[in-house]
């Protein structure tokens, strides 16, 4: 039988410890047993396994690999913060080499604020700490924006036939709470209330949407303002979801009930610099005709909008270890190995971490991915208040008995 | 003599209703359910048994570990494989895979007939029941295709199941006292693959398989939070 501790250790900027606390992990969860089966079955690329990624996306993974290929399926080992973790699917991977990187804060050990029980089918922490130096949000503040440059331009939305979305990568982590959009409509136009959706991308190097939503909210009709050149209206997302730094994402704004002339329109620029997004395809202009079955880009223009949110505060994440194995002198148990990771907290405030858990990456053969999946998780209680200056050390060891 | 016991190449597909996930294990366990039935050649279930598993021995923990750093070749780890030989293992898409065809005695759940209490230690079965390729043959089970479930879960366990059939067609009764599983690992050097045993289980009294009758082993591994 497989049990793990958890110990989470607080130390001062010396290293001296303050606080530790230990206890019995609850924690693997549904994504740990489901790369476990891919293994065991040996899932080949013609038929993949479908798991559910960190930021909630379908993903196909397999066991498969070619010759003397690595496959690093169950990698927790990771590099620290923003560094990227290669990690690869069992193909010659250079060509894909943005494919097959995950930041090394998303993989192994994370920490966050979060205090909901435990589940199986948890994918992600309810609220994850992020990389950085970033302190508490009191109030929502502006992430990614796109607001100069308005160059009285503005693509139609309405229908089915035209849905309009915007890409971005967020660079610090955050909980979206609302989106901003610079749009209007026609005196006389009844376009019908505005649906504005948070959806992941499709591919790490495509940003047409996934068509899976995150988050969604409503603009009120009698709120998009009238003529040009428009006006910002903020639309508040029904439930905030977390936004991870690194991660690209896109803003689709629909007008289900309008039609070519009833119409809103939303406003570009034909000069974009705003330039977080894919690394393949750079753009953050994307439209579909057929109710979001395709999508087509046109990186020549830029929506204008803004994503606002909160962040929780930040560690700067050190590097996931894992320690050498031991299977002697452990009694009672009888081996035991350690993933160990620090964090530092020089947020300027002191957060709380209430929750714990770990990613291990799962890859597929075909086309050269690799992303996070969450295969523990814990909940801290009391949680453990780490002060501006301190570092977090928070270790896991699986432990066997026969 | 008795007729013949049907051998079924491949055991019913062990898909689990969330509904029916046994839960032998305690929050924060991650191991496996061990589950015995024993049927006529009727399909009348003549005995029936689950337990948890004794499970991992070090090999399940070593393996783990090299994928999760994960060890490359260039570095190696060594593992203990069935024939004691201890071999270079790295990461590999290879390792942990089990999956097994009929007769194949090299990967997939084993069975054997020593009652020796399980050590972490073990590399292997101790006594091993052989595959019986040419019935009747004294003392040999026919092993079946093994079948692997897709995982399933419920509020607090995730699983998936190992299924394997051993059909009695030996024309004696034979007793199961050890229960393995067997799997791969790649050495990356050599371009080959070798067994290494992940859990062996030994059944208190033992598990007898008339004449005629066939056992269902299901490993259900899982974790619970």
């Amino acid at each position: 039988m497989l049990k793990t501790k958890l110990i989470l250790e607080r130390l001062d900027r010396e290293g001296r410890l303050l606080e530790r606390r230990c206890q019995p992990a609850k924690s693997f969860t549904r994504s740990f047993i489901e790369l476990l089966y891919i293994s065991h079955a040996q899932i080949q690329a013609a038929s993949p396994y479908s798991m559910t990624d960190i930021d909630l996306l379908p993903r196909d993974v397999d066991s498969q690999g070619a010759g003397r290929y690595a496959k690093h399926n169950l990698r927790i080992g990771a590099s620290p913060g923003l560094s990227p973790t290669r990690c690869e699917p069992g193909i010659d991977s250079v060509g894909y080499s943005y494919r097959v990187k995950i930041l090394g804060c998303d993989l192994g050990i994370e920490v966050g604020v979060g205090t909901t029980a435990v589940t199986p089918t948890d994918r992600r922490l309810e609220q994850r700490i992020g990389h950085g130096r970033r302190p508490p949000d009191g109030a929502p503040a502006v992430f990614e924006s796109y607001t100069t440059g308005d160059d009285n331009n503005s693509a139609p939305i309405y229908g089915t036939d035209r849905w309009t979305a915007s890409a971005f990568m967020p660079a610090e982590s955050h909980r979206i709470t609302s989106v901003r959009v610079k749009i209007w409509k026609a005196a006389g136009d009844t376009p019908g209330n505005v649906t504005v959706l948070i959806q992941g991308p499709d591919a790490a190097d495509d940003p047409r949407p996934s068509g899976v939503t995150l988050a969604s909210g409503t603009i009120l009709e009698a709120a998009i303002p009238v003529d040009t050149p428009g006006d910002w209206v903020e639309c508040t997302l029904a439930t905030p979801v977390d936004l991870y730094a690194g991660h690209q994402y896109v803003i689709i704004v629909q007008a289900l009930t309008g039609n070519s002339t009833n119409d809103v329109k939303w406003r570009t620029t034909d000069a974009p610099t705003y330039k977080r997004c894919s690394a393949d395809t750079p753009s953050y202009f994307l439209y579909s005709m057929n109710a979001g079955v395709d999508w087509s880009t046109n990186p020549a223009y830029c929506f204008m909008f803004e994503d606002k949110g909160q962040s929780v505060g930040e560690f700067e994440y050190g590097g996931c270890e894992l320690a050498n194995i031991l299977l002697t002198g452990l009694a009672p148990h009888d081996g035991e190995f350690t993933i160990r990771r620090y964090f530092t907290n020089h947020c300027g405030q002191a957060v709380t971490v209430n929750e714990a858990g770990m990613t291990a990456a799962g890859t597929r053969y075909t086309t050269g991915y690799a992303w996070p999946f969450l295969i523990a998780h814990d909940i801290v209680a009391p949680g453990v208040a780490v002060a501006d200056g301190e570092l977090l050390r928070a270790t896991y060891v699986p432990q066997i008995t026969v | 003599m008795d007729a013949k016991a049907k051998i079924k190449t491949k055991p019913e597909l062990a898909v689990i209703k969330e509904e029916k996930i046994p839960h032998l294990l305690l929050p924060g366990e991650v191991g496996a359910v061990l589950e015995l039935t024993v049927k006529n050649k009727q399909g009348k279930v003549t005995e029936h048994r689950i337990m948890r598993s004794k499970s991992f021995v070090r090999q399940f923990l070593e393996m783990l570990w090299l994928q999760a750093v994960p060890i490359e070749e260039d570095l190696l780890y060594e593992l203990r494989d069935i024939n004691n030989v201890l071999l270079p293992i790295s990461e590999s898409s290879w390792n942990f895979g089990c999956v097994a065809a009929a007769g194949e005695l090299d990967v997939g759940i084993i069975v054997g007939t020593d009652s020796t209490p399980p050590d972490i230690d073990d590399y292997a079965i101790e006594t091993l029941i052989d595959h019986d390729a040419a019935p009747p043959t004294a003392g040999r089970l026919a092993y079946s295709d093994q079948v692997i479930a897709v995982p399933a879960s419920d509020a607090t366990t995730s699983q998936f199941t190992i299924t394997r059939d051993f059909v009695n067609a030996s024309g004696g009764a034979i007793t199961v006292n050890e229960i393995a599983l067997y799997v791969k690992g790649f050495i990356m050097r050599w371009s080959d693959w070798f067994t290494f045993m992940l859990i062996r289980d030994v059944i208190g009294g033992g598990v007898a398989v008339p004449a005629g009758e066939t056992l269902t082993v299901n490993y259900r591994e899982q974790a619970v939070v």
